[in-house]
């Protein structure tokens, strides 16, 4: 546990939600796809957290256990596919039905601003970590 | 000479420590079932500056301790409550008054050591 740790436990934060970020744009670049690698219409992604446990030093010293975020999985959202009537477009099944993906523009909006302001908080923290830094530095300075 | 130095640098030891699960805290807060940290500190510095007595507590004939030795910040968790849906019980808000709280109180006590060097320097060189 050195004087950096907070700082790496706030970067930690840092990536898991810029990875977050990444995954709401790339849904929402692809809200109207409905030809896949795989086939069949884009499903929606979302990307799971998970709490960083730490070294089996750390746990055998009774360290701080603290040790940030990582990102667990992507996962894909199983919401069925939305049925829009267009007779015109190229995937339309013989009603004139397309799938279209299951991804909804409003609640990716909702996620991009809450990871935004996570990522935000996990700055402030670091400032934080910074000026404490700093103001222990200052003790010597007599 | 340097005890009241001692008592303060041991105090910032528990502040940083509280920065650090602070910090933690709000870079998981949005895992699914992470429960918050926290750090016990003042409440026992309470009781140990409210004891009139050094208390001579000894594991070992040779140690000879005082008031101020067992006196280390101790981390829990809350695990018995959620604030969300998903299992997390970190309140943004919350931990982010404490870390402001926290770093003040930080700055405080160092302004406070700075002065007490300043103090003994100034005796040293008698006031000059």
């Amino acid at each position: 546990m050195s004087i950096f740790h907070s700082i790496n436990i706030s970067a930690s934060g840092l990536t898991a939600q810029r990875l977050r970020l990444d995954v709401i744009s790339n849904n929402i670049a692809n809200v109207n796809t409905t030809r896949t690698a795989e086939g069949g219409p884009y499903r929606r992604q979302r990307v799971v957290f998970r709490e960083r446990t730490n070294s089996f030093n750390d746990i055998l010293t009774k360290k701080f256990k603290g040790n940030g975020v990582r990102v667990d999985r992507i996962e894909q959202d199983p919401a069925p596919f939305k049925l829009v009537y267009d007779p015109s477009h190229p995937d339309a099944d013989v009603n004139g039905y397309v799938e279209m993906p299951n991804v909804n523009i409003v609640t990716e909006m909702v996620d991009m601003i809450s990871a935004s302001r996570s990522y935000e908080a996990n700055i402030t923290a670091i400032n934080t970590s910074k000026s404490m830094i700093l103001k222990t530095l200052e003790i010597g300075q007599v | 000479m340097f005890n009241d130095i001692d008592l303060m640098g041991r105090i910032l030891g528990a502040k940083w420590l509280r920065n650090q699960v602070i910090s933690n805290n709000i870079a998981n807060v949005d895992t699914p079932n992470y429960k918050r940290y926290d750090v016990s500190f003042e409440s026992l510095l309470q009781s140990k500056l409210g004891q009139k007595r050094l208390e001579l507590k000894a594991t070992n004939h040779r140690h000879i301790r005082t008031r101020l030795d067992d006196l280390t910040p101790k981390i829990y968790r809350e695990t018995g409550s959620s604030v969300r849906q998903d299992g997390n019980n970190v309140d943004i808000d919350k931990e982010m008054a404490k870390l402001a709280e926290n770093a003040l109180a930080y700055d405080i006590l160092t302004e406070q050591i700075k002065t007490k060097f300043k103090l003994l320097s100034s005796a040293i060189n008698e006031g000059r």
